[in-house]
């Protein structure tokens, strides 16, 4: 996978400060969020932990010797949230999932895939749709479960598949409609 | 008088005579009717330039009025605005050149705002729009004129197309302090005791409080003030995870992405 490419923003010091000027601050929590979000996207990333990250390079810039603080991390995951690209999966565990594509949109992708391949009236485990070399070349290739049962919930809500529990294993089941 | 049909040879002369006759009449008629209009139209221009003159502070300060005084200069064929030179420049002073790197300046400011906080270093600019220039940057701006014949941008024509562009709107405006020019893009005035925070911070790009109290001798409090004032304006951005706290400006140093 190609390296991902920083904006400019992140190799200046004052980034890593969070603003006390509330219209500079408002600028700099955008810039953060549209940063978290692309870098998610580019290694396919689906959640966050509040404190893994705290040393991931992506708030850590060695380079200029600055590194965002927890509670500014957080600041940026609840922005995420506030504005629809985020949602904390366990406000204890601090992990927040990172909607570089939203529920909403997870479910058409998966939903076309399921069309597209005739899969309309048969029943896959999610464990499959997350693993199954039928889906490798898809980006919802791996994702992340919680996420995916989200999005299924979507298209289950829209009446497009019926989740359901397995009896042997504790995998779900669904069956597209 | 023609009376019925003439007949023969002798008639169809006739008739084309009087054909020729009507012709005659319609075409002076016509070149009459032509050059009086642009004798009208001469002496409406002439008003025109008299009504710019003696209007010309009333056109460059009220948008309304420049707005209806624009819609008439447009109505007699004449844009103020992109009319080459002659005596619209002379009167409104501005030109094709001038006007498109204005155009050109205040698509610079307006994407770096978010950042600079509306103040942008003269010789920032001047390094965007040679990169302008190379072709590194918008498919849509280069086809403008100013960018196909390339013309090599002088630090003077900035200021100048400026200066010019100010007549558009009073937010433009040069701030120079020594031998630093800024652009600034926003409105509201740079005090004496910011620029002099700036000029300070001009080579690292960032400033703290000590630097400036010793380097301007001022008091804590001042310096603090004149702080507190560039932040507000969105100017400065602060970083405390220096040894002491560190006060970066954006329109001093930014990184640049290549």
């Amino acid at each position: 996978m190609s390296t991902f490419r920083y904006p400019p923003f992140h190799s200046y010091p004052p980034s890593f400060t969070l603003q006390p000027v509330k219209t500079t601050k408002e600028k700099q929590l955008k810039l953060w969020c549209d940063l978290v979000l692309s870098y998610c996207k580019h290694y396919k990333i689906f959640k966050l932990s509040l404190t893994d990250s705290a040393n991931s390079p992506l708030f850590v810039n060695t380079s200029i010797d600055r590194r965002l603080s927890i509670s500014a991390i957080e600041e940026v995951f609840s922005r995420l949230v506030s504005m629809g690209y985020g949602e904390w999966l366990n406000k204890q565990a601090n992990i927040c999932l990172i909607y570089w594509r939203r529920p909403n949109e997870w479910a058409q992708i998966i939903y076309d895939w399921v069309e597209r391949t005739g899969r309309r009236k048969s029943i896959l485990t999610l464990y499959e749709i997350r693993f199954s070399e039928d889906t490798a070349e898809f980006e919802f290739h791996e994702m992340d479960p919680e996420l995916l049962l989200k999005s299924l919930q979507v298209l289950e809500s829209q009446g497009k598949c019926v989740i359901f529990e397995g009896k042997v294993s504790d995998d779900l089941g669904v069956k597209f409609l | 008088m023609l009376r019925g049909k003439a007949l023969g040879l002798a008639g169809l002369r006739r008739e084309q005579q009087v054909r020729e006759a009507i012709d005659y009449i319609a075409s002076s008629f016509r070149k009459e009717l032509y050059e009086s209009l642009q004798k009208q139209l001469d002496i409406f221009r002439e008003n025109l330039v008299l009504f710019a003159r003696k209007y010309r502070k009333k056109i460059e300060n009220e948008p309304e009025f420049r707005a209806q005084f624009h819609r008439l200069c447009v109505s007699v064929g004449v844009d103020p605005l992109v009319s080459k030179k002659g005596f619209w420049e002379e009167i409104l002073g501005i030109g094709d050149f001038y006007y498109e790197l204005a155009v050109k300046i205040s698509e610079i400011c307006i994407a770096t705002r978010g950042i600079n906080g509306g103040l942008i270093l003269l010789d920032e600019i001047k390094r965007l729009l040679d990169n302008h220039n190379e072709g590194k940057l918008t498919r849509r701006s280069s086809k403008r004129a100013l960018l196909r014949n390339s013309y090599q941008i002088s630090r003077d024509d900035i200021e100048r197309a400026v200066q010019r562009i100010q007549v558009l709107g009073k937010a433009y405006s040069i701030v120079s302090f020594g031998n630093i020019r800024y652009i600034r893009s926003v409105p509201g005035e740079l005090s004496h005791d910011h620029s002099c925070v700036l000029a300070t911070a001009k080579k690292q790009g960032f400033t703290t409080e000590s630097k400036l109290i010793a380097s301007l001798k001022w008091s804590k409090e001042r310096v603090v003030l004149a702080l507190k004032g560039l932040l507000e304006m969105e100017l400065a951005w602060i970083d405390d995870q220096g040894t002491e706290c560190l006060y970066w400006f954006p329109s001093l140093y930014y990184p640049i992405d290549d």
